[in-house]
């Protein structure tokens, strides 16, 4: 389950992120935000256990999982 | 070029006899992949998708090329002789009646939102049971790094479609997902009952619970994060997972 959630994140809310605009301030700057806590978080807003920002780039990859 | 390794020596002939023709088919199935992928690429050119969509599944185009490869590599390490080489197959994803832009997103849906998910966790699933031959394991991770960018191809564009948009591709999601999860349940059908301890496939019936999980986890609240309606979805994800033996 643990794993699933990091899953999740590394593909549906990176993925997501990669075509919609980040949040400013909490307020998504689009008129087509979806549900999730005011707008979309932009990729460097979810990151790795040491504190750096995700990539699916081998490396992180295995860090995340 | 991957090296045979002393596991596979300790094996039976019939168990390495057994993995080298997994990993052919598995090989085959690659190009095959890498194939419809191309015809994405295209599609998704073709009908103004975002550039990040475009470059993430021209990656994947190459990438399933290069996993091609190392399957037939693994072959021939289980096997004890030569690469042989795969021959180019060409697939095509289903035309699903639909003008070119929703096609086009009804096979990104298909093949990375469903497809790739689920092969993320299966591939996961096969990394963990990689314990007889860390080459092997490693080629699971770089494998499953892949994947997880493949995948983002469906979410992203999927994030990018219109409101209406979305609200169509809910109408398909039932008969999407249920012909991924019986692919998959047939695919599984074809490995090993028992699985290949060490080698990376755990059993048959822990693969179809990995897939199920996948849906459950991954898929169906991926849908959901993206705004498309899951409820018909997941109406027939239940009734399929309670369905009782004899209707199986």
């Amino acid at each position: 389950m643990e794993t699933h959630a990091k899953l999740f994140r590394a593909i549906v809310i990176l993925g997501a992120a990669l075509t919609t605009p980040a949040c400013e301030g909490g307020k998504c700057p689009t008129n087509d935000c979806l549900p999730n806590d005011g707008g979309r978080p932009s990729p460097d807003a979810v990151v790795t256990r040491d504190g750096g920002p995700v990539d699916a780039d081998t490396s992180d990859v295995i860090l995340i999982l | 070029m991957i090296t045979r390794n002393e596991a596979v020596d300790r094996l039976a002939p019939a168990q390495q006899a057994e993995l080298a023709a997994i990993w052919q088919t598995r090989a085959s199935s690659e190009r095959s992949v890498g194939s419809v992928f191309s015809q994405l690429v295209a599609e998704l050119s073709a009908t103004g998708a975002h550039p990040e969509v475009i470059a993430l599944a021209l990656r994947a185009k190459d990438d399933e090329t290069r996993h091609a490869r190392i399957c037939a590599e693994l072959a021939a390490a289980y096997r004890g002789d030569d690469v042989r080489e795969v021959a180019p197959l060409e697939v095509r994803l289903p035309d699903y009646g639909e003008p070119p832009r929703m096609r086009a997103a009804l096979h990104a849906v298909n093949l990375c939102c469903i497809g790739e998910t689920i092969a993320t966790a299966f591939v996961e699933a096969c990394f963990a049971e990689c314990t007889a031959w860390p080459e092997l394991r490693e080629l699971h991770g770089l494998h499953l790094a892949d994947e997880i960018h493949h995948a983002r191809v469906g979410w992203a564009h999927v994030a990018s479609l219109s409101t209406d948009e979305r609200a169509h591709v809910a109408t398909r999601l039932e008969e999407l997902l249920r012909a991924q999860v019986r692919g998959w349940e047939s695919r599984i059908a074809t490995l090993p009952e028992h699985g290949a301890p060490g080698h990376g496939y755990p059993p048959r019936a822990n693969l179809v619970a990995v897939v199920h999980a996948a849906v459950h986890d991954l898929v169906l609240p991926g849908f959901d994060y993206v705004s498309v309606d899951t409820r018909a979805a997941r109406v027939w994800f239940l009734a399929y997972q309670n369905r009782t033996p004899d209707s199986r």
